[in-house]
């Protein structure tokens, strides 16, 4: 059938063709790898008989006995090294081939971009911990009014660039975001924000129970809660993505 | 009221035609993840997508896609 990108794609008994040869390949390969195993074990035995450290006198002209037979290292040496050379021969010859290599599922640009995408959601929340709980502090600073430069302008850097790195890699709708936007990720992101959703609402309330018993440790469990909040719904975001690569 | 899922027979026709995952993923305009999942019955397709789908394998939606009754 003609394509749009100009290809013909195989009927369908040239696919079961293809299919049938890719098998046979893949099987003499792995032949010729089973023969590379036996041939290299063998050379390992000789060259361990070889070091052992028993005394040796004639060299190669020792013999080991193998089944009640006397047999020279050399003759040993001379059928490994023929295995050897045979095994790598047959390896070669039986390779995995371009059709092997294609079936090797290589992701295309749009799943390399979503698993960025989810990378960057798994390290970020790592990278926000220490600022997340450096921010009372830096308040602190400037409540009490003498909070030097660098605090004013670390202080709204943190507060929102967190937030803004998750939701922007979420909801960004550049080019970018276009080709990361299929209905698979909308409905992993839609997940996502149900159990963000679900994580953030439960926080919320024990945050308000918090601060009707002790309202000081209300404010201080505030960073925990913002940390959670876009975390969890970040992680899971990515953990569905893996798990959609891995099996689907 | 039994409860219907989606089969398919996505990966079966997909072979037969002798194309990878990314390969059809491509095609449509998809991630691999995307058929991937689509065929192991995790993600139900929108119908835009079955019908892209059953478009570029060269069939219908009803040969692609069927009812399960639990």
């Amino acid at each position: 059938m003609a394509q749009a990108d100009g290809q013909i794609a195989p009927t369908r008994d040239e696919g079961q063709a293809l299919i049938r040869g890719e098998r046979r390949r893949v099987f003499r390969f792995k032949l010729a790898l089973i023969i590379v195993g036996l041939g290299s074990g063998l050379l390992g035995a000789l060259a361990a008989r070889l070091l052992s450290g028993r005394p040796h006198t004639g060299g190669l002209q020792d013999t080991i006995t193998l089944w009640r037979a006397p047999i020279p290292l050399w003759t040993i040496l001379v059928v490994g090294l023929a295995v050897a050379a045979t095994a790598g021969g047959l390896t070669w010859r039986y390779r995995p081939g371009a059709g092997v290599l294609r079936l090797i599922e290589v992701p295309g640009q749009r799943d390399r971009m979503q698993n960025g995408l989810a990378r960057w959601l798994f390290i970020t929340p790592l990278c926000a911990v220490a600022g997340v709980f450096a921010l009372p502090a830096l308040i602190g600073q400037i409540l009490a009014g003498h909070a030097p430069l660098i605090v004013w302008v670390m202080t709204p850097a943190l507060t929102f660039a967190y937030p803004y790195m998750i939701l922007a890699s979420l909801l960004t709708r550049n080019r970018i975001g276009r080709a990361l936007d299929d209905e698979l990720t909308r409905a992993l992101r839609a997940q996502a924000f149900t159990v963000g959703f679900v994580v953030a609402m439960i926080a919320l309330a024990g945050l308000f129970w918090l601060g009707l018993y002790r309202p000081a440790w209300m404010v201080e469990g505030l960073p925990a809660a913002l940390l959670i909040c876009a975390t969890v719904p970040a992680w899971t975001y990515a953990f569905l993505n893996w798990r959609a690569e891995r099996d689907g | 009221m039994a409860e219907r899922g989606l089969g398919n027979h996505l990966k079966a026709l997909r072979t037969e035609r002798g194309l990878t995952q990314a390969e059809l993923a491509q095609r449509v305009g998809v991630s691999r993840k995307t058929i991937n999942t689509v065929e192991n019955s995790v993600f139900i397709p929108s119908t835009l997508l079955a019908l892209a789908l059953a478009r570029t394998l060269e069939t219908t939606v009803e040969a692609l896609f069927f009812l399960v009754e639990d």
